[in-house]
């Protein structure tokens, strides 16, 4: 019985049901069955209101549609434009990565960046294919970096600090930024593109148009490893902060646009938190069943070591992130494998940059990558080009994929260094 | 509150799935459509009030702390359960627009006419669940009633929790009304 629902509720979720939808059916129906008063599904949709970490998400969120709606895109482009060198496709990563840190990796860096972008290269003469490709791409680069909201999730669902999460995805982001920068750097080379030589005027110029935005990276992070203010506070001052600046300084947004902005994000946090409140009680029951246990048990029998046991997880969490998008992705799978990740001694912080590095991967793969879909929406392009245009930046992801696995100590150095 | 016999709780999915219907009926209305736009507007409103104090109470907390060595005790229970709020309401917003997070890989494939039909059993078996998310929510507040907790100041915890089946309605009612206005996104109100 429990079998046939399941598998009904898999295929109605494969033809777009809502995934809040499917995990709650499936904990209201598991708890009925094992004869616990449904009521404790919404318990666990209750707990939200229990943890400090969550305030953050529509704080950072909101702070970051409302910096995607002004015109902070174009400046952050200028300033990056003045400062890297080696053709705007370098800089197109860069910030695109700064700008997916604060906006969360929701597919907004796509929307906001790339109508900028893709004309701009191709003024510069880099070919069509080369442009979308890049931009697919780089819609979730900087999902590492603080205060990406997928940060956030894993520390609470993982129970792992933030601040040690933030720090840890630093390094492996610089290392897909520079792995992708080198390879489009040699494509600007080979394809003879346009390069601006460094400019005095026009960096001081840039950095005076970006003067209020660019303390905002100090102020997130140097507010909370300076221990002035925790996660959550440096999420209100940042709202406030783009707020005032968007609104009153620049004058980017006018104020009666701001409740359109504050719908369009809170309906995306939503989204989120409601998964969160369904499949809670849903994951609940699979750890009191001990499934994750069970998966221990069973891989021990058959992976005698961590190096094995981490091929394996990223094979499977690739398949995850083709399947799944991340929010999901984290709030279900992330119970359930910590545990057996911890039993083959991998460290929680190193398996979060991990975790999210395959799933940043996912966001390029079809069926459900999020990027071809949101590009193909924005360029009006075919998926499966976008999804071709891809595959060399896929490739390299798949590269630094390995180097984060293998070499726990990039993510981890700092971490040791500052926070522990 | 009585725990609602099985035949209340059918009842009460006819009720909503009435609501949604008359709702629909009203949609060639000009005067209608205008109304509940001006509706999405207060419940937008709401939502942006409820952000805005988020913003407030946080960044006075962080003024309290350092400048005063104080902070309000009841700062932070009330933070989180604003972010309670903003996500059920977020989510009932979610659900006008038919934005939920989904996978939907499939029904690209289907014909064109036959995305009809996948609305109306996606959508349907979507409105059974958040309605019966709904009542276990309501058997929540009446357990939660019965004990009393005080959240913070004085508010009791199960006033705290109404948002949660208020919400899932919501949620019901739209996402029903989807069906009915044979569309994507429910409501026309609050579209830009």
């Amino acid at each position: 019985m429990m079998v046939v629902v399941g598998i009904l509720l898999a295929v109605l979720a494969l033809y777009g049901m809502p995934l809040f939808a499917v995990f709650g059916a499936l904990a209201l129906i598991l708890f009925h069955q094992s004869g616990v008063d449904v009521s404790s599904v919404a318990v666990s949709m209750y707990s939200i209101a229990g943890s400090p970490l969550l305030v953050a998400i529509p704080l950072f969120t909101f702070a970051g549609y409302l910096l995607a709606h002004s015109k902070a895109p174009e400046r952050l482009l200028n300033l990056s434009r003045a400062f890297f060198p080696g053709g705007l496709a370098v800089v197109a990563l860069v910030a695109c990565a700064v700008f997916t840190a604060f906006t969360g990796a929701s597919g907004v860096t796509i929307v906001a960046m790339g109508g900028l972008l893709l004309p701009a290269l191709l003024a510069d003469g880099y070919n069509r294919r080369f442009s979308l490709g890049l931009i697919t791409a780089s819609g979730s680069l900087g999902l590492l970096f603080p205060p990406s909201l997928p940060l956030i999730i894993y520390g609470y669902v993982a129970e792992v600090e933030v601040d040690q999460l933030f720090l840890a995805g630093l390094l492996p982001g610089i290392l897909l930024v520079i792995m992708l920068a080198t390879y489009g750097a040699y494509r600007g080379k080979r394809d003879g593109v346009r390069r601006d030589p460094f400019s005095f005027a026009r960096a001081s110029a840039a950095m005076r148009a970006a003067a209020w935005e660019i303390p905002l990276p100090v102020v997130v992070l140097g507010g909370i490893y300076g221990g002035i203010i925790t996660v959550m506070e440096a999420a209100a001052i940042t709202a406030l902060y783009v707020l005032v600046v968007e609104v009153f300084v620049y004058r980017d947004v006018s104020v009666r646009r701001v409740p359109s902005i504050v719908a369009e994000s809170m309906a995306l946090v939503g989204g989120i938190l409601v998964i969160v409140m369904c499949s809670f009680g849903f994951v609940n029951y699979l750890i009191d069943a001990e499934v994750p246990m069970r998966i221990l048990e069973w891989m021990q029998t058959y992976v005698s070591n961590k190096y094995t046991f981490l091929l394996i997880l990223n094979v499977f969490l690739l398949i995850v992130g083709c399947l799944m998008d991340i929010f999901s992705a984290l709030i279900v799978v992330v119970p359930l494998i910590a545990p057996v990740a911890a039993g083959f001694g991998v460290d929680p912080v190193h398996l979060g940059i991990v975790f999210l590095t395959n799933l940043e991967i996912g966001y390029l793969t079809p069926p459900v990558g999020l990027n071809l879909f949101i590009s193909s929406y924005r360029f009006r392009e075919p998926v499966l080009k976008l999804a071709s245009a891809s595959v060399p930046f896929l490739l390299l992801l798949f590269a630094a994929l390995v180097v984060i696995t293998y070499a726990p100590a990039l993510s981890l150095v700092l971490v040791n260094a500052f926070a522990r | 509150m009585a725990i609602p016999s099985a035949a209340l709780i059918v009842l009460g999915f006819v009720a909503i799935a009435v609501l949604a219907l008359l709702r629909a009926g009203l949609e060639r209305s000009a005067r209608a459509r205008r109304f509940f736009a001006f509706t999405g507007r207060i419940e937008i409103a709401l939502i942006a009030l409820m952000l805005l104090a988020l913003v407030l109470f946080g960044c006075a907390q962080i003024l309290l702390r350092n400048a005063f060595n104080s902070g309000l005790l009841w700062a932070d229970p009330l933070m989180r359960h604003l972010v309670l709020w903003l996500g059920a309401l977020g989510a009932a917003l979610a659900s006008a627009r038919m934005r939920h997070i989904s996978v939907d890989s499939l029904s690209r494939l289907l014909p064109p006419s036959l995305l009809p039909l996948r609305r109306l059993v996606v959508y349907g078996v979507t409105a059974v669940a958040a309605y019966a998310l709904m009542i276990a929510a309501v058997r929540l507040i009446a357990n939660e009633r019965s004990y009393g907790d005080v959240a913070f100041l004085g508010i009791r915890t199960w006033v705290l929790q109404l948002v949660l089946p208020i919400a899932f309605a919501m949620i019901t009612y739209r996402t029903v009304l989807a069906i009915f206005l044979g569309r994507e996104s429910a409501e026309s109100g609050l579209e830009e």
